[in-house]
């Protein structure tokens, strides 16, 4: 059986895995780490799935030449696992840490009560045009993802069965987001972003509590999400344990 | 070295990375400077750590938000090692 550590890091890497693929990307499974080149809207030259593999000697030296050759990413996600042993082996290969998030989880959500939503605010699955639309533009313009998610990669993404995107409407007017990526053991929630003049309105707590709702009806596998410290009071509040961390690397490019 | 000469070493590593025309204090912080991205970011740490020959833990770096916080690094890390 999974520990909720393992949930956590094997649906972030399946989602990464999975909108590579539909984007056409060879993110090099084979390798002990993965490589995503350019998601729109996500993040370009990602390299992902970084543990205590890497420190395996054909390995390290496998990467080293590898980032040697000109296949330096933009940015490198590491999990916590070992990372005391990893982190010097990634400031040796030029990589420095600048940021970090936590993977966080409920579980037990079978008893959970539906929570009535307010008056005017409404939470629906995007299927029409237009719903994609107002969802493409507040993911768009609130993630800051160097490149923009384009409509055919959204509908690339809800083609697949394991991603639900939801919008949630004030009087009609979408102002917050989020995409839901289902594996077999674990449901992971993503781009979870509310437009700027709308924002600590509660409306993301809306959404992700209505979320766990629906969810709770249908399965008592955990919800991972991942946090950034100002995320992380809303989902300590609406049940979400922190579990583990994730650091963000980035290549140092000038020596000053 | 004295919190005050501690920064007045950074402050001209500062005017390198994010150029002229920004006040830099103890408190700046990322948010206040526009060129403070992450890629400047992480060059200003490198260029800490050269100046003043030490290694950031990886959870100090993660800690860092302000100027301010390099100098109370710095000092710890002096402290460290005169013990």
């Amino acid at each position: 059986m999974n520990s909720l550590t393992d949930h956590i890091r094997n649906n972030l890497y399946a989602f990464y895995d999975c909108i590579s693929e539909l984007c056409g990307i060879n993110t090099g499974k084979q390798m002990p780490w993965s490589v995503s080149v350019n998601i729109p809207g996500l993040w370009p030259r990602l390299i992902y799935r970084i543990n205590s593999d890497m420190l395996a000697p054909m390995v390290s030296d496998n990467f080293t030449e590898w980032i040697k050759t000109g296949h330096a990413p933009e940015l490198l996600i590491a999990s916590d696992e070992n990372i005391r042993q990893t982190d010097p082996f990634l400031r040796q290969q030029g990589f420095y840490p600048f940021a970090a998030w936590k993977g966080m989880a409920i579980s037990n959500i079978m008893h959970h009560t539906p929570t009535a939503l307010p008056d005017g605010i409404e939470i629906i699955r995007t299927q029409s045009s237009s719903d994609r639309e107002d969802w493409l533009k507040i993911v768009n313009s609130e993630l800051l993802a160097p490149l923009n998610m384009d409509k055919a990669l959204l509908e690339g993404i809800l083609s697949e069965p394991a991603f639900e995107a939801y919008i949630l409407k004030n009087k009609g007017v979408g102002v917050s987001t989020i995409l839901t990526f289902t594996t077999k053991d674990s449901m992971g929630l993503y781009l979870l972003a509310t437009a700027q003049k709308e924002q600590k309105k509660g409306y993301a707590g809306m959404l992700v509590q209505y979320i766990l709702d629906k969810y709770a009806y249908r399965s008592n596998n955990p919800i991972i999400l991942h946090a950034t410290q100002a995320g992380e009071p809303l989902y300590l509040k609406l049940g979400f344990l922190p579990i583990n961390q994730f650091y963000l690397y980035r290549q140092l490019k000038a020596d000053l | 070295m004295n919190r005050a000469e501690i920064f007045d070493k950074i402050e001209p590593i500062c005017r390198k990375i994010f150029g002229e025309g920004v006040e830099f204090t103890e408190k700046t912080k990322a948010t206040d400077i526009e060129k403070w991205d992450s890629m400047n970011h992480v060059t200003l740490i490198a260029a800490v750590e050269k100046e003043f020959a030490v290694t950031f833990d990886l959870m100090e770096i993660i800690g860092i938000t302000t100027l301010g916080d390099f100098v109370d690094l710095i000092e710890k890390n002096k402290l460290n090692a005169d013990h």
